[in-house]
């Protein structure tokens, strides 16, 4: 089998980087794109569009991905999973690709809800920002912080997230805890409680819906509670080696 | 969002792609040079077996 890598740098920065990087496979250039456009395709800044086209033996086409994006990039596991799928051959074991829940996830969701405090009930928003990091598949931790303007506009948490993994491994079910500490209006701890349930829609992002409760001024004589349910966007970041 | 988000990046650049290469059809033909100067084609290359294409960029 080949590997022939094509940019469409020239020969002079392709020694350069095959000199760096160690590489021993032929990298092409191909400046003028004209098979970077048949392939793959070119953007009007005159880049290559990130691909992979598998051709067998008989010179046909067996396989062909190309990448709208950095993030959509094949990495080494994948591609030589797909090597063997396409072509039938059987490769040595690879370390199995990150999925969804491998990766360390960032969080933002925002939302409405409401907030009683000595009695009165009213309206409010709801956010929240966190980096959860996964040990396992069932748990993630890390820190959450949490956005109410009304009552709490700031709380300082940890969070634990137990999660039941649904939809083949690209979402969960999740059941949250929060708790920690609020500087300042409803000042004192807080603690709270999330029921949730997140899916990936690409193995870089993820969104999720959460209904949660929070309880405010903890240890003191007045506090308050919020209820909220919030819509997320997860960036997951993958700690693997990507293929190139 | 994210799918909107999405294509209009790519809608920005304005990718061009040939439609013409498709999964089961032959291969075009092409010869590049390499790294160390040589002039390498496909068909040198399908002549010892499968091959690999990968297109990247500089940066990525």
């Amino acid at each position: 089998m080949t590997v022939l890598a094509i940019s469409m740098d020239t020969p002079e920065v392709s020694r350069g980087l095959a000199r760096d990087a160690g590489i021993e496979f032929s990298l092409l250039s191909d400046e003028d794109g004209q098979v970077s456009r048949t392939y793959a395709g070119v953007t009007s800044d005159h880049n290559t569009l990130p691909g992979v086209t598998i051709i067998d033996g008989d010179g046909k086409i067996r396989f062909r991905q190309v990448a709208s994006a950095k993030d959509d990039r094949m990495t080494a596991a994948e591609l030589l999973a797909t090597l063997d799928r396409t072509l039938g051959t059987t490769g040595p074991a690879v370390a199995a690709s990150d999925g969804p829940l491998d990766g360390v996830q960032l969080r933002v969701a925002v939302g409405g809800g409401g907030v009683r405090a000595a009695g009165d009930t009213s309206g409010t928003v709801v956010g929240s920002l966190a980096g959860l990091v996964p040990l396992g598949r069932h748990v993630l931790v890390g820190p959450w912080l949490g956005v109410e303007p009304r009552k709490a506009p700031l709380d300082l948490d940890a969070a634990l997230v137990v999660r039941a993994p649904i939809w083949a491994n690209a979402g969960a079910l999740e059941l949250g805890a929060t708790a920690g500490w609020t500087p300042w209006r409803d000042a004192g701890g807080n603690a709270g409680v999330h029921l949730g349930v997140w899916f990936a829609s690409s193995p870089r992002w993820a969104v999720q819906l959460a209904l949660g409760v929070t309880e405010h001024g903890l240890g003191r004589t007045a506090g308050s509670t919020e209820v909220g349910l919030t819509f997320g966007v997860t960036r997951l970041i993958s700690l693997s080696r990507r293929a190139w | 969002m994210l799918v909107l988000a999405s294509a209009g990046c790519v809608t920005a650049l304005h990718v061009t792609t040939a439609a013409t290469v498709a999964d089961g059809g032959v291969a075009p033909a092409f010869a590049l040079p390499a790294q160390d100067g040589s002039q390498v084609s496909l068909a040198s290359a399908v002549g010892h077996g499968p091959v690999v294409l990968v297109f990247y960029r500089g940066a990525w």
